[in-house]
């Protein structure tokens, strides 16, 4: 459960990585995977979400790891906008 | 996304009208554009029935707030209050942002006056009495407005979610509103007595979480207006330097740049996005003067604290008068930076007519001065337009930020976003003071403290803030520098506390829990000192000086039920600590695995009066003992030749997510004493909790913070 509230996106994909690589994440796979700071220190609710989300979600909820074996544009730089383009 | 058009302001300027003299209860005097607006939809457009509330046909029941929402769950707990004395139903609550305006202030704990200001804990204690009555009157309102369509006497109508009945008759707020909003408020109003309360104390989901986890929630940094421009600054790095020189040639040839202008002693480079502001900024090449402290590095400031230990005291508290002292402890703490994930974002929009600024701001009121100041308009034609906080901590109290973004928009006519990036931030911040401090006591024939005589030499924190003849006045040494010390809780009864100023200019600032964040480690690691000298248990010795005080006690005694039994291999530290008007202990019990520190378990307890949002209170513990940790452990300023050269996140290292103790357990104790503040208090116990623990565990006497987690030569 956020505070402030900013991290929280980056959170969500976080826990969302975590979950399709490893559905049923220990607290020791969380610590070790979910590296992105909060200022609000929310962390133990984060922990407490991971583990909510990990109960309720028998299967993967997320698309699976992209490989790069079967998917060519992974690794490849992204292209970047181009100079004097909209933000 | 926030869309305003000039045409949205004109209609609703065309709305106005005048206030009355109830306070909190004068209509709104400036348009709605609100920049939060959390609940359920509208349905319908909202009539003003007073300042604060807006009701729509569909009953929805808007609550105007003027703090700021940077976490602590205000734009829930506050709402609870309105609608307690309201009486609707929570499921109607919509809330919404209010201008900053003196119609939105709050009552102030330590200044006379009302305040529109998020910081010393205050928003919940300050808004208590404001929002009750503002939600009693517009009650009276409504009712009496049913009661005279209806014919009959006001007090025989009764209100449950929002619906008024007398006999068979019943009409929404919603049906009433427009006829409502049209009388004149009450002159005085009653309020419901606190057995009564339905909404209040209860953990209602948090109105601001939808957004923030859909990712809809603007923050000062998402702001976005038509034709807006955005810019990024760098300013004399050499604290106190000046911009001597500079060739803006390269940078103003690169894509996407505006301009490139000096203000003050800083340079801002205009662009079409804010990436193409901070590569132009890179290109600018810039000659910085020294500062009036250019050789000052961090042993420089350690040695100035200790040399400030042996100037001339002011003697800003006492009790009983002290006699010999033998026992002996210096402690030390450093600089501190807020390091909010969000950085620091402004944006301005200056017209012939008026001023809109959109900020993260703990400050609306002192933004609304300064923007009238800076653009030379009259404060009525100041719009403030808070967005959520990308966590505050009281560096976005400050308004160095807001006041560059208007400075910048000055010249343009469109709207122009300065937001700095994380370099900056650290560079210029308003550092939690580094701080020494010596105490020293004797122990009477009982083993307890007979007299204690404490010495902090630090700047205070109100530097950034007052003028020095303010910021040097007892009293606000007494609570900003002091606090803790001063009006100590221990049954001692000779007491001294001094202070001393340190030969310091460094920027200094209120950073969550101020005076707490050092005098929770220098008052609880002392107290552990003398224990020890006395030979006698820790928490047993705490109990015994808080005999006269039970308050004290109780919660100490709650937090070590929290804690539980200590199991084996673990170590203890407990500390306690009162802060803007709570108290809160805290228990840590550590073990130190292959010479790695880790907390295992924090048992904890509040007492904060009353708990209007239990949940959050609970929360803010948890965050604020998270905070406290993270600066025990790791954090530290670091200065080299007059500068701050801590740059980002490599050289701050924050808590992570691994270290946060795997077992925390909180209680509130609801004493039914005055209400207390819940967002900072909950830091200050743990920097000394955690060092009894590594005393315990190592019989290492920890003087200075940060502690590390390194403990491979123990």
């Amino acid at each position: 459960m956020p505070q402030c509230g900013y991290c929280q996106s980056g959170q969500l994909m976080a826990a969302a990585a975590l979950l399709n690589s490893t559905p049923n994440p220990s607290d020791a796979d969380t610590e070790a995977t979910l590296t992105n700071l909060c200022r609000c220190a929310t962390y133990a609710r984060i922990r407490k979400g991971v583990r909510a989300a990990a109960a309720k979600m028998p299967a993967p909820a997320v698309a699976p790891a992209l490989d790069p074996a079967r998917d060519p544009a992974v690794g490849q730089p992204v292209p970047t906008a181009p100079a004097g383009g909209a933000e | 996304m926030i869309n305003l058009s000039r045409r949205g302001f004109m209609g609703g300027l065309s709305g106005l009208i005048l206030g009355f003299h109830l306070p909190g209860c004068a209509r709104v005097l400036q348009p709605s554009d609100s920049t939060i607006q959390l609940g359920p939809p509208l349905g319908g457009p909202p009539v003003d029935v007073t300042a604060w509330v807006r009701i729509s046909p569909d009953n929805r029941v808007t609550l105007r707030m003027g703090a700021s929402e940077m976490g602590q769950g205000v734009y829930t707990g506050l709402p609870m209050i309105l609608a307690e004395e309201l009486d609707v139903d929570w499921a109607q609550v919509r809330a919404e942002s209010a201008p900053a305006h003196k119609d939105y202030a709050r009552e102030s704990m330590i200044t006379p006056g009302k305040t529109q200001l998020s910081g010393g804990s205050e928003n919940t204690r300050g808004y208590w009495n404001v929002l009750r009555q503002a939600g009693a009157a517009a009650r009276a309102m409504l009712v009496s407005e049913a009661a005279e369509r209806w014919g009959v006497d006001p007090a025989a109508c009764t209100v449950q979610g929002g619906v008024v009945r007398h006999g068979d008759q019943s009409a929404t707020y919603g049906e009433l509103a427009e006829g409502a909003a049209l009388r004149k408020p009450p002159g005085s109003v009653t309020l419901k007595d606190a057995s009564k309360f339905s909404i209040i104390g209860r953990s209602v989901p948090r109105l601001d979480l939808p957004p923030k986890v859909n990712g809809t929630a603007t923050f000062g940094i998402d702001v976005r207006q038509p034709g807006q421009l955005f810019a990024t600054v760098r300013a004399c790095p050499n604290l106190g330097g000046t911009l001597v020189a500079l060739d803006d040639a390269a940078a103003r040839a690169l894509p996407g740049v505006v301009d490139v202008l000096q203000v003050d002693n800083a340079v801002v480079v205009v662009a079409k996005s804010t990436w193409h502001a901070r590569r132009a900024l890179d290109a600018v090449q810039v000659t910085w003067g020294p500062g009036p402290d250019d050789g000052l590095d961090d042993a420089g400031v350690k040695a100035r604290l200790r040399a400030a230990l042996d100037t001339k005291p002011k003697t800003v508290w006492k009790r009983g008068k002290l006699g010999e002292l033998d026992i002996e402890a210096v402690y030390e703490v450093p600089y501190l930076d807020h390091a909010p994930m969000e950085p620091l974002s402004a944006t301005a929009w200056v017209q012939a007519d008026r001023v809109d600024i959109w900020a993260p701001t703990q400050a609306q009121g002192v933004v609304r001065r300064n923007t009238a100041k800076i653009s030379g308009r009259d404060p009525e034609q100041v719009f403030v337009h808070t967005t959520f906080l990308g966590g505050g901590f009281g560096r976005k109290g400050f308004w160095d930020f807001t006041d560059l973004a208007v400075k910048v928009a000055m010249h343009f006519e469109v709207p122009v976003q300065v937001t700095w990036t994380r370099e900056e931030c650290f560079a210029h911040g308003y550092y939690r003071p580094a701080a020494v401090c010596r105490q020293r006591a004797k122990l009477g024939a009982d083993g307890l403290p007979e007299s204690w005589h404490i010495e902090i030499a630090s700047q205070s924190a109100a530097d950034g803030a007052v003028p020095p003849a303010i910021s040097d006045l007892k009293p606000l040494l007494a609570e900003v520098v002091c606090g803790g010390f001063a009006h100590l809780p221990y049954g001692v009864p000779n007491v001294q506390v001094d202070h001393m100023r340190p030969d310091l200019q460094v920027p200094v600032g209120w950073w969550r829990s101020v005076q707490g964040s050092h005098n929770g480690f220098f008052r609880e690691r002392f107290v552990d000192e003398l224990a020890y000298a006395a030979g006698r248990d820790p928490i047993e010795y705490r109990m015994a000086m808080l005999k006269d005080n039970p308050r004290f006690a109780r919660v100490l005694q709650a937090a070590l039920d929290q804690a539980g039994p200590l199991q084996a291999g673990r170590h203890r530290g407990v500390a306690l600590f009162e802060s803007f008007g709570s108290i809160v202990a805290q228990v840590s019990d550590i073990r130190i695995e292959d010479g790695t520190l880790r907390v295992l378990r924090v048992g904890a307890a509040i007492d904060c009066g009353r708990a209007v949002l239990p949940d959050s209170v609970v929360a803010q513990v948890e965050g604020g003992l998270g905070m406290g940790l993270s600066a025990a452990l790791h954090e530290s300023v670091s200065l080299f030749e007059g500068r701050v050269v801590t740059s980002n996140f490599h050289q701050y290292r924050l808590l992570s997510l691994a270290e946060m103790p795997p077992e925390i357990a909180v209680t509130i104790v609801e004493s039914g004493e005055e209400l207390g503040g819940v967002g900072e208090p909950g830091l200050p116990p743990i920097a000394g909790a955690l060092a009894n623990a590594v005393f315990a565990a190592t019989g290492q006497k920890v003087q200075s913070l940060p502690i590390g987690t390194d403990f491979s030569g123990t």
